[in-house]
């Protein structure tokens, strides 16, 4: 593949001791072996996309099954990004292709995986403007018109952000930039990324440098919203949000009496327990896909039950849910599901 | 967002020299320069003590404070007082950060 | 049911019946009905069985002067008129020269059949005038629906060279004005191929191209060139382009500054620019030159705000011996990155003497007007800092210099840290808090502690009391500094409450063990979604953190 020699079960040892590097925090450990890497010939985008992404990936699992603390969790990615960034600062090809903008989504704070994405393509001689985590809808709006690139590179990991990916995708397209989606956000397919109008979609990091090598149209043309969210059940229920939590609170707090010897800490993450489950049910409504909730719900309960907490609770809170959205048949069927896959003792998470 | 409330004002007369003032609502970026206009039109020759009821205030930010600095700073030049006489435990706790407790008169607690 | 009839049948009935009262009119001689066919307008050649010509009338000779008494009506010219497979009683059309002719063909019994010819020459012209007019306004409206998105000049150059080649060329480029290092960038396309050319010419070479540097000057005004193919110079054509048989020069008047100029390339053998290719050319270079020269206007402006705002963006972080620091601003003003919350680092100069200093403050107000104080607010200290290095003295410096500001309202809160290195890897921070909210501090154990230190806000009062602290940390311990827009940021599951110090507290403990780096994204991660999507104060974050030990 390489030429270098060095087989895929080479680089699979080193990253063994990478994910120990990092995991440890260990910054100088993990940038000395990305560099000796580097050093020995293996090309830096095998580094970016077989060593550190699948160790991030190893460091999401490692979290879910309540092995890594989220202290370890959060300071292995920030060792990966200094490891990111040392490759970046060694290897730096002069920019032959066209101008690309990388983002991750408004409220995306996974900036890992976007940054991969963005060393590619600068790898591959693309002029990249990388702006991080979380970027406002207007500011990226605001760098289009300063910068002018061909393409708008969009991350989304999580489907609670895909109404805020779908506005700014549709402000990029207003502006004339055609925008390729990435991201487990936008489903293992790029369904959503079709739905909501995308340009283009690629499921990897070199996928994307593909595609875009490939030509993206050169003025997007505007999408339709999709026609299911003319029931407005997404509107109202992101509207009553805060009204729905508060009742669902006191509805738990009935059910469920050993909440009221509760800290303001434990009612919190209860609270943020109950408002995750809203969110998902809110983002699988805008894109009319019931998988988004089952899949949420099925993930949950790994994350709970490696915590020790019965998956009972969950289902507690999809129901009290079910009961308050009466008006909603969208929403209470997608609840209906969720209660189902919140008992599937089928597909417990592995450990 | 956030619904705001208005700032209200209301003047009251307690006694010979002294002009009671009572803020509810929200004293921010938006209504701060209000309370400083009304304010200049209070200061008379005769107005000896300014007393400000602020228990009513819903919320108070930088702004809202710089407003009541001025409102201090403009009675020391007038040669009258300003005093504070009922206020919340949120701006009281504000003014002990920003040390203005030992600067503005306040109740006891 | 079946007593009833239907209306219809009763109407024929009575019909038939009226007709059948009157007398039957007596018929027009033949010389009547030949006279007749003559004056019509419309050619009329009436044929027998074999297709052998009976009659002519003057409107079909005049059309077709071939066709004759006695001869095939499809031999000769005539052939392309009459086809054998031409539907009874359909119409279709015929070029004929300069005429178009709409040609019918009707049977009459089994011996006779006839063929009606109508000019619609005219009428025909004014469809297609009409046509190819909606063809170029429907080119026109999708020319300003584009050219109208973006406010960048390359793009709206790419979107004028790639609109005209999807109408008006085969090629085409658009030539921006000359920059300051007397380079002229231009973009082109070519119908048919996917990729953008881009380069640059130098001032001197566009003068080899007649009337362009006029144009690029937009001085003196000129009007469209048409050029002689074999005078353009070898860079003005794509290579592989082969010979251009058509080349136009358009000016792109922008508003008030020259935008450049718009060149088109035919093939040779292609169409030549009319007159009214022309007119459509120099309106669609209007709206090109008018999205042009928007573009450059902003980007001309966003370039001068970048300069102004430079030094109000917080500074890059450097690693220090024994220590990492970190921070985070969001602006609450969403496009820019800037507001009344700050930060800045102050490194002793080279060969000074003296610890880096951080400071965080947060200026009363929001927007550019308080970004602006706070940059005033960063420089002073900067000055000060000549003078005076003890935290509590600066501050007491720095009221004096913002109470003799010129702004109405200088409050300032902070934060101001000098960074001293200890035994064993050990930071102290020398913390002087003005009217700010008090730093917390993140022991390894997870536990936070509030320091203990205050004083008074700067910028209102003439005389500050001030409590400084020092604050030891060990490797690995943390000291966070933030202004209260993280504290008072109101959200939360239900909306509505305020974030508050306790959670501030809680959320660190759970950062022991991070890098701060790593601390600060988690804090502000935790506050943008406490805050969900609502946008309502600066929020800034700054850590100080002891090297962790290898």
């Amino acid at each position: 593949m390489s030429g270098t020699g060095l087989l895929a079960g080479d680089l699979l040892a080193a990253g063994e001791d990478y994910l120990r590097c990092i995991g440890r925090a260990d910054e100088f450990g993990a940038v000395d072996l990305v560099v000796g890497l580097l050093a020995d010939g293996v090309p830096a985008e095998r580094l970016l996309l077989e060593l550190i992404a699948p160790a991030q990936r190893r460091v999401g699992e490692l979290w879910a099954a309540n092995r890594w603390s989220v202290a370890r969790e959060h300071g292995a990615t920030a060792v990966s990004e200094r490891a990111v960034a040392a490759i970046a600062t060694r290897v730096r090809p002069e920019p032959t292709l066209g101008r690309v903008t990388v983002a991750c989504t408004d409220g995306e704070y996974h900036a890992l995986p976007t940054r991969l994405l963005a060393e590619v393509l600068r790898l591959r001689g693309w002029r990249v403007d990388f702006l991080g985590a979380n970027v406002p809808g207007p500011h990226l709006i605001t760098h289009l018109h300063q910068s002018g690139p061909d393409a708008v590179a969009l991350g989304c990991a999580l489907a609670t952000r895909l109404p805020r990916a779908h506005a700014t995708l549709t402000a990029c397209q207003a502006v004339g930039v055609p925008v390729l989606a990435g991201g487990p956000g936008f489903g293992a397919d790029g369904r959503f990324a079709r739905l909501l109008g995308a340009d283009a979609w690629a499921p990897t990091a070199d996928a994307a440098a593909d595609r875009l090598a490939g030509g993206l149209p050169s003025f997007a043309t505007p999408s339709q919203a999709p026609a299911h969210l003319a029931d407005e059940e997404y509107t109202h229920l992101t509207r009553r949000r805060g009204e729905l939590l508060t009742g669902a609170m006191a509805a738990l707090a009935g059910a469920y009496p050993p909440m009221a010897a509760y800290t303001a800490h434990q009612l919190d993450a209860t609270a943020e327990d109950l408002g995750h489950i809203l969110d998902f049910l809110a983002a699988a409504l805008y894109v009319d896909d019931v998988e988004v909730f089952t899949g949420f719900v099925t993930w949950t309960r790994g994350v709970l039950q490696a915590r020790g907490v019965p998956a009972r609770a969950l289902a507690v809170g999809l129901r009290i849910f079910r009961d308050e959205l009466r008006d909603f048949p969208r929403a209470r069927h997608m609840l209906v599901r969720g209660i189902e896959a919140a008992h599937d003792r089928g597909a417990d998470l592995e450990t | 967002m956030l619904e705001k409330t208005p700032l209200r004002t209301e003047v009251q007369s307690t006694a010979e020299g002294t002009t009671r003032l009572v803020l509810t609502g929200d004293l921010d970026y938006d209504t701060a320069a209000e309370l400083f206009t009304l304010v200049q039109e209070l200061f008379s020759p005769d107005l000896r003590l300014l007393e400000l009821d602020l228990s009513g205030l819903d919320f108070v930010d930088s702004s809202g404070v710089a407003a009541l600095i001025n409102v201090y700073n403009t009675a020391r030049t007038r040669e009258s007082a300003m005093r504070i006489i009922a206020l919340t435990p949120y701006l009281r706790h504000l003014f002990k950060v920003t040390a203005l407790d030992q600067v503005f008169e306040l109740p006891p607690v | 049911m079946t007593t009833t009839r239907p209306a219809g049948g009763t109407d024929r009935m009575r019909q038939s019946t009226h007709v059948a009262d009157e007398p039957p009119p007596a018929g027009p001689g033949e010389e009547l009905l030949r006279a007749i066919v003559e004056a019509c307008s419309e050619g009329v050649v009436l044929c027998d069985t074999d297709g052998v010509v009976v009659m002519v009338n003057a409107a079909a000779a005049r059309m077709a002067p071939e066709i004759l008494p006695g001869r095939p009506a499809a031999s000769g010219r005539a052939a392309a008129l009459f086809g054998h497979d031409h539907p009874e009683g359909d119409s279709r059309e015929v070029g004929r020269g300069h005429l178009r002719l709409r040609v019918r063909r009707e049977a009459f019994g089994v011996a006779h059949h006839a063929w009606y010819l109508r000019d619609v020459t005219a009428e025909s012209a004014r469809t297609d005038a009409l046509l190819a007019e909606r063809r170029r306004t429907e080119f026109l409206v999708e020319a300003g629906r584009r050219l109208s998105a973006s406010l960048n000049t390359r793009r709206c150059a790419r979107t004028a060279v790639e609109l005209a080649v999807s109408f008006l060329a085969d090629a085409a480029m658009v030539v921006l004005p000359p920059t300051g290092r007397r380079q002229a960038g231009w973009l082109r396309s070519v119908a048919g191929q996917h990729s953008l050319q881009e380069g640059a010419v130098t001032a001197a070479s566009t003068a080899q191209v007649p009337g362009l540097a006029e144009a690029l000057a937009g001085f003196p005004p000129v009007p469209s060139r048409w050029l002689d193919p074999g005078q353009a110079p070898r860079w003005l054509l794509p290579d592989g382009f082969g010979q251009a048989g058509h080349l136009l020069v358009t000016p792109l008047p922008g508003n008030g500054v020259p935008a450049g100029a718009l060149v088109l390339a035919r093939r040779e053998g292609g169409p030549a620019f009319e007159e009214e290719d022309e007119v459509l050319v120099r309106v669609f270079a209007a709206r090109a030159g008018a999205a042009i020269s928007a573009a450059a206007l902003y980007q001309e402006q966003s370039a001068t705000n970048a300069i102004l705002t430079s030094d109000l963006l917080p500074p890059a972080l450097p690693a220090l011996a024994g220590l990492e620091l970190a921070g985070s601003l969001r602006s609450a003003q969403q496009a820019g990155l800037i507001g009344g919350d700050f930060y800045d680092l102050y490194l002793p100069g080279p060969g000074a003497a003296g610890e880096p200093l951080v400071v965080l403050g947060d200026v009363c107000g929001k927007g550019a007007r308080a970004a602006v104080l706070a940059g005033q607010v960063r420089q002073s200290l900067r000055t000060l800092l000549l003078l005076e290095r003890r935290p509590e003295r600066l501050t007491s410096l720095l009221n004096r210099s913002l109470l003799a500001s010129p702004s109405p309202n200088p409050f300032v809160t902070l934060v101001l840290g000098a960074l001293r290195t200890g035994q064993q890897g050990h930071v102290l921070l020398d913390l002087a808090v003005a009217g700010h909210p008090p730093p917390l501090v993140l022991r390894r154990d997870g536990t936070v502690q509030e320091v203990t230190a205050g004083g008074s806000l700067l910028g209102a009062l003439q005389e500050t009391v001030m409590t400084p602290v020092t604050v030891d940390l060990a490797p690995g311990e943390l000291c966070l500094l933030y202004s209260d827009g993280i504290t008072e940021a109101v959200g939360g599951p239900t909306g509505r409450q305020m974030y508050g110090g306790q959670r501030l507290m809680q959320a660190l403990s759970t950062c022991a063990g991070m890098p701060a780096s790593a601390a600060v994204e988690r804090l502000e991660q935790i506050s943008t979604e406490w805050l969900g999507g609502d946008v309502q104060d600066d929020r800034v974050l700054l850590a100080v953190q002891a090297r962790a030990a290898r």
